[in-house]
């Protein structure tokens, strides 16, 4: 008979490079971004060339972000006449590159929120073990969507991991909807808009990085001397906190540039 | 023979801040049973003795564990008719046991003025006794010819087949971001546990594990993989424990940084006998994660 009880094992650490169970990868913390593009006709020219311009800078931005201690992962659903994943599941950073889209087709948004939230889910794209934080979804439109979209927001409102993720959008050109996008997000503050070329760069890049860096923070009781936060505070705080920073960095923007809207 | 071993290892964010290990676990391995058993604190501010609640629940589970199989013909003629009603009865039974030991240390320990300055008079009234020693509980137990097992909160229970097949044997909730951790402390715990049962399939191994193993992994099968790669290593256990210790710290320290708990019991002249299997599945895993990251790239 062996009966023994186990205590806290000590010392430093001393990595041999024979692990028998080296064969099996480390992962990091996670986070999943999600980029849900309308990809529909009137996306077609500038807005969708610089759009492709700016993800593909922003790519290695957000990489920086995850280098400390989490993986960020990738997805990108493209919405026009049809919805679509640009990858079948998400890609972490280290391996994620950006394919070139195009525009054509109508804004089946509605279509697009019902099929992200069918994919967020621990049997969808949130399967992996090491999934430590709610997702940001970051939503890009440049007009009102064709279908039935309250429908489609309505199941993904629905869903927990929207409720307690992160979510931004951007609103690119005159006809864009804040308001609707304000549906999606769930406040004004997370919505910003882009007129032109330089702005529609500047806001991704403004969400995105922020959105990541919020998403990946830890927020415990610790970042409240007074009392325990429960997981609806520690999301509702982030939210919050996203809201606020995209608000005060939209601001600086000098907007001197020129209109989408103007000569098309 | 029942063999086993047995290992917590300190969360690297535990190591920054100072913080004690929360997690707790042991196993028993006797001639005809075994018991493998892993506890994990829930660390935050109001559960202030939780590392000492979790070392009570390993113990408690093996003590209850023993006291049922003091009669092992009888036990063992009488578990699989009432399997499900004699599962509830041994939860029960802990839980009581449990809370026996808690109220005993709390007597013998009151809360010093250190563990009170981080409240406020209304929130220190508001919290039960219990819920400062708050943890979870997972445990598995081997049998001749049948095993189960049962646990309350997050953590993961795997066996290794002897036809190689690997399974967590209880599902991994949805994780809803906003769950509460089920524990050992609540008033209705003994409604809140999960728990399996299987006969007549041996296994070369069982493990118990807590949340921060299976959370240092990018995907369900890696984290099954895992468990088969120890398994083909347990006919020389005693020199590999040593590396699952280290593999431990290397899981923690660059993954979640969470405290870490491992208990395993096996079957060593099953392995012994079986290796071939056991080598030959871990051979199809690789080329599962070969066609597998190739898909992913193809799109």
């Amino acid at each position: 008979m062996s009966d023994m009880m186990n205590t806290q094992a000590k010392g430093g650490f001393d990595f041999d490079d024979d692990d028998p169970l080296g064969a099996t990868s480390v992962s990091k913390k996670s986070l999943v971004i999600f980029f849900m593009i309308d990809t529909s006709a009137s996306m077609k020219g500038k807005k969708m060339g610089e759009l492709n311009t700016v993800m593909e800078e922003l790519i290695p931005e957000i990489r920086r972000v995850g280098e400390a201690d989490t993986d960020v992962k990738i997805a990108v659903l493209t919405f026009s006449t049809d919805v679509k994943w640009m990858y079948s599941a998400p890609v972490s950073i280290e391996e994620f590159e950006w394919t070139r889209l195009n525009a054509s087709g109508v804004t089946s948004m509605g279509a697009a929120f019902s099929e992200i939230s069918s994919r967020m889910s621990r049997n969808g794209f949130l399967n992996s073990p090491s999934l430590s934080f709610a997702p940001v979804i970051f939503l890009m439109t440049d007009g009102y969507p064709s279908d039935d979209y309250k429908k489609g927001l309505k199941e993904l409102q629905s869903n927990s991991w929207y409720k307690f993720g992160l979510k931004a959008a951007l609103g690119i050109g005159n006809e864009a909807n804040d308001d609707m996008l304000a549906e999606f997000t769930g406040s004004p503050e997370t919505v910003v808009h882009a007129y032109t070329g330089g702005q529609l760069a500047q806001m991704i890049k403004i969400v995105a990085v922020t959105a990541s860096q919020i998403g990946s923070k830890s927020m415990t009781l610790s970042d409240e001397p007074t009392k325990e936060l429960n997981a609806e505070d520690v999301f509702a705080a982030k939210q919050k906190l996203l809201g606020q920073q995209i608000q005060e960095l939209v601001t600086q923007d000098d907007g001197s540039d020129v209109s989408f809207d103007t000569g098309w | 023979m029942f063999n086993g071993f047995s290992h917590s290892v300190k969360g690297a964010s535990h190591k920054a801040s100072g913080t004690v290990c929360q997690d707790s676990s042991a196993y028993l391995a006797e001639e005809r049973y075994a018991v493998a058993v892993v506890a994990d604190g829930h660390g935050s501010k109001k559960h202030f003795r939780s590392n000492i609640g979790s070392e009570f629940a390993v113990n408690c589970t093996i003590e209850t564990v023993k006291r049922f199989y003091r009669n092992p013909e009888e036990f063992e003629n009488n578990f699989p008719k009432n399997h499900k009603m004699v599962i509830r009865n041994i939860q029960k039974q802990i839980i009581s046991a449990w809370n026996i030991k808690v109220a005993g240390h709390f007597k013998t320990n009151p809360v010093t003025p250190e563990e009170k300055s981080k409240f406020t008079a209304d929130e220190f009234a508001k919290i039960s006794v219990e819920s400062y020693y708050g943890t979870t509980l997972v445990a598995a137990v081997a049998c001749k010819g049948f095993t189960f097992g049962f646990q309350i909160g997050d953590g993961s229970l795997v066996a290794v087949f002897d036809d190689g097949e690997t399974n967590m044997l209880i599902d991994y909730e949805e994780s809803n971001p906003a769950n509460i951790t089920s524990s050992i402390c609540n008033n209705n715990a003994a409604s809140m546990f999960d728990s399996f049962y299987i006969e007549n399939k041996r296994v070369f191994a069982l493990y118990a594990s807590t949340d921060g193993l299976y959370t240092s992994f990018g995907s369900d099968n890696d984290f099954l993989d895992y468990h088969t790669i120890i398994t083909s290593q347990l006919r020389e256990a005693g020199m590999f424990e040593s590396a699952v210790i280290k593999n431990l710290k290397k899981r923690s320290n660059f993954g979640t940084q969470d405290d870490i708990s491992l208990s395993c019991i096996y079957d060593k002249d099953l392995i012994n006998s079986r290796m071939d299997v056991i080598m030959k599945k871990i051979e199809e895993n690789k080329q599962r994660q070969i066609a597998e990251k190739a898909k992913l790239i193809d799109g």
